[in-house]
């Protein structure tokens, strides 16, 4: 198919509500892809600061997969497979504390919706699950139940499972509405669904120990801050908290293919699947292969390369020029955060994004336009982990450009 | 990785229950596939009329499918959000013009229930004041939470319930209780042309029809599950062909991951996803999975429909399908205590057996014959149906081959007084909070 085509078949087949949304057709084709660098069929070179994913092309990953991919797939089902006792052997090795049963599926959402079957499989006669304003923890109905954003959830009429929502960020309203009710906490150690927030100090030991004390279930919920992106191993690290269900994603297919997994504690899987029919827990294509040699071998490049390391460095960068940015645009750019390689600034108002967006574009650098729907317009910044100093250096210097185009001239040091 | 660590790592890290299962059974490990076959740890082959639960249509490593799947590999695995790609494109070109009607927006998911979920919250969205669904009872539609709601196979739903408040299920085939159950109107019916589960029930004729006729006349959506029927198994391209009916949406999965890769898609018509726009204006983005729908699993799809289409293995599972249920059912008249009949459509087919325990029974010694069948795993099936699923690739003499196997394994059942099979069948209901030490005695009964 030639370009237009392409575009075409998006324009007639895909989704006509995120079309314009999702940059086609100025982002253009692409057609090969590297680090963190996408090329498209016009020759024109992308730096990918929207994924939030592994990065492109890794020798390592690919090899591992080409391989799996010419033995064996997908799994019979029927018999041990090894690719997958390998994988989730691994991921229960790295899980903090006694997190070591591991649930291998599709995608993060589904990973979501597993963890909420442990909640409502343990607690019986518990119905209250809380999440935190502005999470995002999925598609699938029993994450948009517990979806953090109030415009998403009034759109629908009821959901499989219910939660209340908390405000972000406030350990005392954790404390104040915690207690023997609660089935489960759900929350994002640190938070990207709309725009990016690092929870206070103290925060993420607060949530856990209060859990701890009212025996409710503690769901982290690391798709989008885990696997080294925020310079720790996992975000709860930072606090040295270890909560009940982690949920791991974005990077964990190593760039190739989809996976995402929750690792739990012994306790609380027996509790749920212990002495029940395996059946309960089952996927037809949850912990193949092919995804669980990716994923292994993504884990590996991580730990080998230091890739947290790589991300705590690359991140210090970026929040530095997005402080930079806010220091020099004024009251256009709103607030700025970040945590490792998880970064974002804040605009005041919509459009403004919007056209920051497109000339980033222009520029050559792929950004996120999140928190639309909590009313937040905000930049994001969430660059594979394989990106490299150059590679984000250019990226630094096409958000330049496009900042200086869409917020006038710079405005130096204001005085009262 | 040696057996010890392998059953370690499902023991500790992975499914204790199923572990046990495994290791009682003396399952080996697989080791590889090719076609028909695969291959354990040990060297022995067997005969693949699992499919693996259906996502080996093409048989296991097709070369049109690998070939596809390792050049996407080199050029372009994941691309991030935001930028076009070929396979993407092509597969939903593909997808809109294979199926009828205005059946054109292509929407992808990593898993059948995913796409389940898809919709799930389309149907949600276009319905706003409905928030009742009616499904079958004893379908399956997928394990998240939205899809397990309308799941009518109640032992999988029970110890996660409530879920839908409002979820209806009826005895499928029934039009006079489906309409019943949809009354003035609902947001969606769930159905699947044939019931999977432990049933394997194909639609009666004109059933799909007139469920259709009711949801057009109350302004309910139909979705239709095909996620184990569609791309040829039951003989026809997709299974709605049977009755030539239209869904609001479909759901494909499995036939389409060319035995290669994850990949679902959910299809709606043009007209009802007109009607969600309103919930895309906060956020265009707000519902987009980042992982689904990537180039190197769309070109795997791709490979898979060219060579289905192509190859014309719908038609080639009408044919076989009937050899097979022939062969099939010279075991219910040769062993009637055991076997009870041939339910089925096509290659979705298999043989329904006295109880789960005999189920177990003929699944073991059919392994040991080198035939792996697909196993029900419905213990709350009175009289499972244990499914052969072939690839729809599968020749003649491997499906002698299969009914000789099943022949012999009934055969060695037979030497046991039937009585013996009903009595451990109650013990076997427990078999999950047996000792191991029990489960082995039962797995030597009918091992």
């Amino acid at each position: 198919m030639n370009d237009a085509e392409i575009l075409a078949a998006y324009a007639e087949h895909a989704n006509p509500h995120a079309l314009r949304a999702l940059g086609l057709p100025d982002a253009g084709v692409a057609v090969a892809a590297r680090g963190a660098t996408v090329r498209t069929s016009t020759g024109r070179e992308l730096i990918d600061l929207a994924s939030g994913g592994f990065g492109y092309g890794h020798p390592h990953v690919c090899a591992r997969v080409a391989e799996q991919m010419r033995t064996l797939p997908l799994s019979s089902r029927v018999f041990f497979s090894e690719p997958l006792a390998r994988f989730v052997a691994r991921l229960a090795e790295l899980a903090p504390g006694d997190l070591e049963v591991v649930y291998p599926c599709n995608s993060a959402a589904e990973a979501t919706e597993g963890a909420l079957k442990l909640v409502r499989g343990y607690h019986r006669d518990r119905r209250r699950i809380f999440t935190i304003a502005g999470a995002h923890h999925g598609a699938t109905l029993g994450a948009l139940g517990v979806c953090g954003i109030t415009a998403l959830r009034r759109l629908f009429p009821s959901f499989p499972v219910d939660a209340a929502v908390l405000p972000f960020g406030d350990a005392d309203v954790v404390e104040r509405n915690v207690d023997r009710w609660t089935a489960a906490v759900i929350f994002e150690p640190v938070a990207s669904g709309s725009g990016v927030r690092v929870p206070p100090p103290g925060y993420l030991g607060t949530v856990r120990s209060r859990c701890t004390a009212v025996g409710a279930l503690l769901i982290a919920d690391e798709t989008s801050c885990g696997l080294g992106r925020t310079g720790h191993r996992f975000a709860v690290d930072r606090e040295a908290v270890v909560p009940d269900i982690l949920i791991v994603g974005g990077a964990l297919g190593g760039g190739v293919l989809p996976i995402a997994a929750y690792v739990t504690s012994r306790e609380v899987n027996d509790r749920v699947y212990g002495r029940r029919d395996p059946v309960l827990h089952g996927s037809t294509t949850g912990g193949n292969p092919a995804a669980c040699a990716a994923a292994v071998a993504a884990l590996d490049v991580i730990e080998n390369e230091l890739l947290a390391s790589r991300a705590a460095a690359g991140g210090a960068r970026l929040l530095g020029a997005l402080e930079g940015w806010m220091s020099q645009y004024g009251p256009q750019i709103v607030a700025a955060a970040g945590a490792g390689l998880l970064a974002a600034a804040r605009l005041s108002d919509a459009r403004t994004a919007q056209v920051v967006r497109a000339r980033a574009l222009a520029h050559g650098a792929l950004v996120r336009l999140d928190g639309l729907a909590s009313g937040e317009p905000w930049i994001g910044l969430r660059p594979p982990l394989l990106i490299s100093p150059r590679e984000l250096d250019a990226a630094i210097r096409s958000l330049d450009l496009a900042f200086a185009e869409v917020l006038g001239r710079p405005i130096r040091q204001r005085t009262a | 990785m040696r057996r010890p660590e392998v059953l370690e790592a499902y023991e500790y890290h992975y499914n204790p229950a199923l572990a046990r299962l495994f290791d009682v059974a003396g399952c080996p490990i697989e080791a590889g596939a090719r076609g028909i076959r695969f291959f354990d740890d040990t060297g022995e082959q067997y005969l693949d009329f699992a499919c693996g639960y259906g996502v080996f249509g093409l048989g296991s490593l097709h070369p049109r499918v690998q070939a596809a799947v390792q050049q996407q590999l080199i050029e372009l695995a994941v691309a991030p959000p935001g930028v076009a790609c070929s396979p993407v494109a092509e597969l939903m070109r593909k997808l809109a013009a294979l199926l009828p009607g205005d059946l054109d927006r292509v929407f992808l998911a990593g898993s059948g229930s995913e796409g389940i979920e898809i919709a799930l919250r389309t149907a949600l969205l276009a319905r706003p004041g409905r928030g009742r669904w009616v499904a079958a009872r004893k379908g399956y539609h997928g394990k998240t939470l939205g899809a397990l709601g309308v799941t009518g196979q109640t032992h999988l739903r029970a110890p996660f319930e409530p879920l839908w408040s409002e979820a209806r299920f009826v005895p499928y085939g029934d039009v006079e209780a489906m309409a019943a159950a949809i009354g003035r109107g609902a947001a969606a019916v769930l159905l699947e042309p044939v019931l999977g589960g432990g049933y394997i029930t194909a639609a009666p004729p004109g059933y799909l029809a007139a469920v259709r006729a009711l949801c057009d006349r109350t302004g309910t959506l139909l979705i239709i599950d095909e996620v184990q029927t569609g791309f040829g198994r039951t003989g026809k391209l997709f299974a709605i062909e049977h009755d030539g009916i239209v869904p609001d949406a479909v759901i494909l999965s499995k036939g389409i991951t060319g035995g290669h890769v994850p990949i679902a898609v959910t299809v709606i018509r043009e007209s009802v996803v007109q009607q969600v726009g309103h919930a895309y204006a906060a956020d265009p983005l707000a519902y987009e999975a980042d992982s689904a729908g990537s180039p190197l699993v769309c070109a795997a799809a791709c490979a898979a429909i060219d060579v289905i289409v192509e190859e014309d293995l719908a038609g080639s599972a009408a044919e076989m399908g009937g050899y097979l249920q022939d062969g099939l059912r010279r075991a219910v008249r040769r062993f009637p205590a055991l076997a009870l009949d041939v339910p089925g459509q096509g290659l979705m087919t298999g043989i329904r057996l006295r109880n789960c325990l005999v189920e177990r029974g003929v699944w073991m010694q059919m392994l040991k014959r080198g035939v792996v069948a697909g196993f029900s795993t419905n213990s709350q099936a009175r009289s499972p149906v244990l499914r052969f699923f072939p690839p729809l690739t599968v020749e003649r003499d491997e499906i002698d081959a299969a009914v000789e196997a099943l022949l012999g394994s009934l055969e060695a059942l037979e030497r046991r007084p039937v009585l013996l099979y009903d009595i451990g069948n109650v013990v076997q209901k427990f078999q999950h909070r047996l000792p191991r030490s029990v489960l082995r005695l039962g797995a030597r009964l009918v091992g």
